[in-house]
């Protein structure tokens, strides 16, 4: 049994004790919320991700209409330690040849030259409707080569990580702020592409969240967030790195209960990929966030987010002779694989009508299967 | 399926009935602390951990494992709960580290560097000079795992990054507050197993905790 199932026993023993305890339930288990960002990942851009959010539903009749703009950093070169892919093989045009190992054989598996910075802009329409909320979404996806690198390799080097070493994931064997986007398994290319995309709209994602239980002074909120992506038809050129052309389902238990001025948001989820074309079709997230509120209108927020990875398990050798110097590429690779996590510290203010977000996200996990940095923030009014 | 965390289950349940039972006057502290223990990674946590068996598939390649299986645990906790007269609920997020090697007979070995972050809910009872508690939750585990080993006669070596994605834990401890400070005595139950792909097989990152911890309150 894994966690969603433990959560789901755990909300029907909370419906029956809540009930008992209902009359102690004065106070409302929900802050500002969690900061409701999704994965960044250039892989898993085109998909559905269920974000971290607050397991209180809009109350009914309350609208709210934002717009969120994320910035992500990605590097990732699983051809770095060996020096097969630098700036100067990337000018000359980057072939399956130069995701080879030193023995000039294809890798089973994955390969990555990922050098983009994305930029996810969503426009979003909520509405609470009696207990529970529904929503629209619609995003807008760019890939280019951003404006992050040299900050970022600032900050690695302030903070003692070599920008030649596989904890700076080589990033100085690469040139500055430079779109690359290439993807290889089994040795042929999944993805390949340096014409920065511009503004191309994703695929519409509904949202519906059902508020089961508001908790009290000992139970927490409890709701069930489905998410259902439409499958869109045009993907010709590089629409393909922005829709995925599958319907794509998602649900997520959410968790919210206050300590005075303390919140904590846990959630649980699954989507399931209509059309992940050699990606692992099952994505588990799992997320916790603290909030701390200064006042009734102010927040600071702490996240840990996980997931699994869009990379299936690959049947790769993980075992190199001592005798060969450069190692298999396949046992390298073999971590993309692994489940990554990124942390996300931010604040949340309401004004009025107007909420504002803003965060920063880190990849700590450092697996080459998600973001390196994410600048994020969220405008909106809410009435 | 259930009855694998029927133990938690009950736990929590029972927690919120016995605080329901303490309503009182009320107050929020926060609990910084500083922890070291040992973790004997050969116990499976009672009720939720699993058989583990990488070990003993290494064993039938590399020879008697001769190291044990104790790890030394470092980390910090921060704990945030509310008082409700005697009792108080909280939540509490911790980082615990270690690093470990375990060594064959063949002279193979197998390096672990495994970071736990875990958090979850927390119950006391405060007696005056001694604050028992229990508590329970989840989080993630992160393992880095080098084998150096033989194989007919030539060396390999293999390097496994892993994280467990649905560790468990429950704990049982007591604080002797001191004023804002104290002292820290856990009992920690995690079952934390990632599989190696290695050897395809289970390993227990986490195990029966004993750790000790000195805190500070505000």
């Amino acid at each position: 049994m894994n966690l969603r199932t433990f959560f789901i026993i755990l909300g029907i023993l909370s419906g029956l004790v809540g009930a008992a305890f209902s009359a102690l339930a004065q106070s409302k288990n929900a802050g500002l919320g969690p900061l409701e960002l999704r994965s960044q990942y250039p892989l898993t851009q085109p998909f559905l991700s269920m974000p971290p959010e607050s397991a209180a539903p809009l109350p009914s009749g309350v609208v709210q209409y934002s717009y969120s703009l994320a910035v992500a950093n990605t590097f990732v070169n699983t051809q770095g330690s060996t020096g097969q892919i630098t700036q100067s093989t990337v000018d000359r045009g980057l072939t399956t040849d130069d995701f080879q190992d030193l023995q000039g054989n294809d890798v089973p598996g994955f390969g990555l030259y990922l050098d983009v910075e994305s930029q996810r802009h969503t426009l979003q329409w909520k509405r609470g409707l009696g207990s529970s909320e529904i929503s629209l979404e619609m995003p807008f996806v760019s890939y280019s080569g951003g404006f992050m690198d040299s900050n970022i390799e600032a900050v690695h080097e302030l903070i003692g990580i070599s920008n030649s070493s596989n904890s700076g994931a080589f990033r100085a064997y690469s040139a500055r702020d430079r779109y690359a986007h290439y993807v290889i398994r089994d040795g042929s290319f999944l993805q390949a592409n340096e014409e920065p995309v511009n503004l191309v709209s994703g695929e519409p994602v509904f949202g519906w969240k059902w508020g089961l239980t508001e908790g009290g002074d000992i139970l927490p909120a409890i709701s069930l967030k489905l998410a259902y992506k439409f499958a869109g038809t045009e993907r010709s050129g590089n629409q393909a790195l922005v829709r995925s052309g599958g319907a794509d389902w998602g649900h997520m238990l959410l968790l919210a209960k206050r300590f005075d001025g303390w919140y904590v948001y846990l959630g649980d989820g699954l989507t399931r990929l209509g059309n992940p074309e050699g990606l692992e079709p099952m994505q588990q997230h799992r997320f916790m966030a603290m909030e701390y509120r200064f006042s009734d209108t102010y927040s600071f927020l702490f996240q840990q987010m996980s997931q699994s990875s869009i990379f299936p398990d690959t049947s790769a050798n993980l075992y190199v002779p001592d005798t060969w110097g450069g190692g298999r590429q396949e046992q390298r690779n073999a971590s993309l694989s692994v489940p990554s996590s990124v942390i996300m510290i931010g604040q949340k203010l309401v004004w009025g009508k107007l909420i504002w977000d803003a965060a920063i996200v880190q990849d700590y996990s450092n697996f080459g299967n998600e973001v390196d940095f994410v600048v994020y923030t969220k405008l909106g009014l809410q009435w | 399926m259930v009855k694998r965390y029927r133990s938690i289950l009950l736990l929590l349940v029972w927690m919120g009935v016995a605080l329901g039972n303490t309503w009182a006057v009320e107050q929020t502290f926060v609990t910084i602390s500083s922890q070291t223990g040992t973790q004997d990674t050969s116990s499976p946590a009672p009720g939720i951990g699993r058989e583990a068996t990488y070990l003993e598939e290494m064993e039938k390649t590399q020879g008697t494992l001769t190291s044990d299986r104790l790890v030394s645990l470092s980390g910090v906790s921060l704990d945030f709960y509310r008082v409700h007269g005697s009792s108080a609920v909280g939540f509490e997020v911790k980082l615990q580290d270690y690093t470990k090697q375990y060594a064959f007979s063949s002279g193979s070995t197998v390096d672990l560097s495994v970071r736990q972050f875990l958090y979850g809910v927390n119950a006391y009872h405060r007696g005056g000079w001694y604050y028992p508690f229990i508590g329970a939750g989840s989080g993630s585990v992160y393992v880095k795992l080098q084998e150096s080993v033989t194989q007919s006669g030539q060396k390999y070596g293999a390097t496994v990054y892993g994280q467990v994605p649905n560790p468990y834990y429950y704990q049982a401890g007591i604080r002797f507050p001191f004023g804002m400070f104290g002292i820290l005595l856990v009992r920690q139950y995690l079952a934390a197993t990632v599989t190696v792909d290695t050897q395809n097989a289970p390993l227990e990152l986490g195990g029966e905790a004993t750790i000790l911890g000195f805190s500070v309150t505000f």
